[in-house]
């Protein structure tokens, strides 16, 4: 399984992220591979919590055990969240989130977080610019040349030249 | 921009003779990130080969059960490529987190693994950049460093490595077979990633004046098969 975590949900680079593959035989955890993107300087394989991992019942204190030692806040924090996610449920998602200090939109991600505009949207009570009428409100349209990089040879703008600009 | 020769190679052999025949050559794959930075002046390559039609973007069952993907194989492709997503789904996951649909349709497995990091001094050429301009220094230190790395740096370059399917490819034990003028190499991925250190310059194990060193553009690489894979 590989889970990320970002800022936003699409094409975003990784705040944290784990890679993670599993074998489990009666309850223990008989393999194990862990590696973290987004906090290291290259992909980091998380050998010590492989190793602490390994032959250890597959069960929720195991894996929160199973985070690497000895790194900062923050960050670390996240990755920590991540992999523990990831160990103990793989695809339990959206639950649980990641809130290094580092991480300012932390108490918004994943969260269902109203729209100040939604309301008015919802209902169609929404006022849209192309709604907007002001008195002598001109119009303008733009046209599209269909010869690329032409020159333009005829004067055809009198009409519009005698509108109103500014 | 500044003037470059374009080539279009036919053959890895032609492709790896022309790129070090040429003292800023590159090669050219996807181009999704290494055509943005020479816009910007970042990367300044006097010559580009495009291997594009070199016949490395398939996805080969290994006796034993790996995988060798080629290094020009599309992300997308080998997202969605039924053994990728039946014995390594970790893989497919990592690629399908990874970027826009539209640059997983252009970028290369290889340019992947050598994709230059998002640093942001490191793409603004105002900036100094250990990195881009070694001992120029590096402003991330004290700057904008949130998503920056807290394992595996030095006291030159704290930049994360950006790719998603790297971690994967670590996760799984794959190892990277690179082509240059002196032969084939088999590098352990693990070791295909070197830490910043004194040389943040250097991000992978090549030789800068092998034609296979990343940092002049993707590997022309035999491919990027994987180890037996020993999990689920």
């Amino acid at each position: 399984v590989y889970l990320k975590f970002r800022d936003r949900q699409s094409y975003e680079f990784a705040l944290a992220s784990v890679a993670a593959a599993i074998r489990v035989e009666d309850g223990t955890v008989a393999e194990v591979r862990l590696a973290l993107g987004g906090v290291g300087t290259k992909p980091w394989r998380a050998r010590r919590a492989e190793a602490g991992l390994l032959g250890r019942p597959a069960d929720e204190a195991s894996f929160a055990g199973g985070r690497p030692a000895g790194t900062s806040p923050g960050h670390a924090e996240a990755a920590e969240r991540v992999q523990g996610r990831a160990s103990a449920a793989g695809d339990r998602a959206g639950s649980e989130h990641a809130d290094g200090r580092r991480c300012a939109m932390s108490g918004y991600i994943g969260q269902d977080v109203p729209r100040v505009e939604g309301p008015a949207k919802v209902t169609g009570s929404a006022r849209y610019s192309g709604e907007v009428t002001l008195p002598d409100l001109a119009y303008a349209e733009i046209v599209g040349a269909t010869v690329a990089s032409g020159q333009v040879t005829v004067d055809q703008h009198d009409g519009s030249r005698a509108r109103p600009t500014g | 921009v500044r003037p470059l020769s374009y080539a279009r190679a036919t053959d890895a052999g032609a492709a790896i003779a022309l790129v070090a025949g040429h003292p800023e050559g590159a090669f050219l794959a996807g181009g999704t990130t290494e055509v943005d930075l020479t816009r910007q002046d970042v990367l300044r390559p006097g010559l580009l080969v495009d291997i594009n039609r070199l016949p490395l973007d398939g996805v080969e069952d290994l006796p034993g059960g790996g995988l060798r993907i080629g290094a020009l194989a599309r992300m997308s492709d080998v997202a969605q490529a039924p053994a990728v997503v039946a014995r390594f789904p970790v893989i497919s996951q990592a690629l399908l987190a990874g970027a826009s649909a539209q640059l997983r349709n252009m970028a290369s497995m290889g340019g992947n693994l050598c994709q230059r990091v998002r640093c942001s001094y490191f793409r603004d050429v105002a900036s100094p950049c250990n990195k881009r301009e070694p001992g120029s220094g590096c402003p991330a230190m004290d700057g904008m460093n949130r998503g920056h790395a807290i394992l595996g740096g030095s006291g030159t370059c704290i930049a994360t490595h950006p790719s998603d399917v790297a971690v994967a490819l670590v996760a799984v034990d794959a190892v990277v077979h690179t082509r240059g003028p002196d032969g084939e190499r088999a590098i352990g991925i693990d070791d295909f990633f070197l830490l910043p250190g004194d040389t943040p310059e250097r991000e992978h194990p090549l030789d800068p004046r092998r034609a296979d060193h990343c940092d002049r553009g993707p590997c022309a690489s035999g491919g990027v098969p994987l180890g037996v894979p020993e999990v689920p």
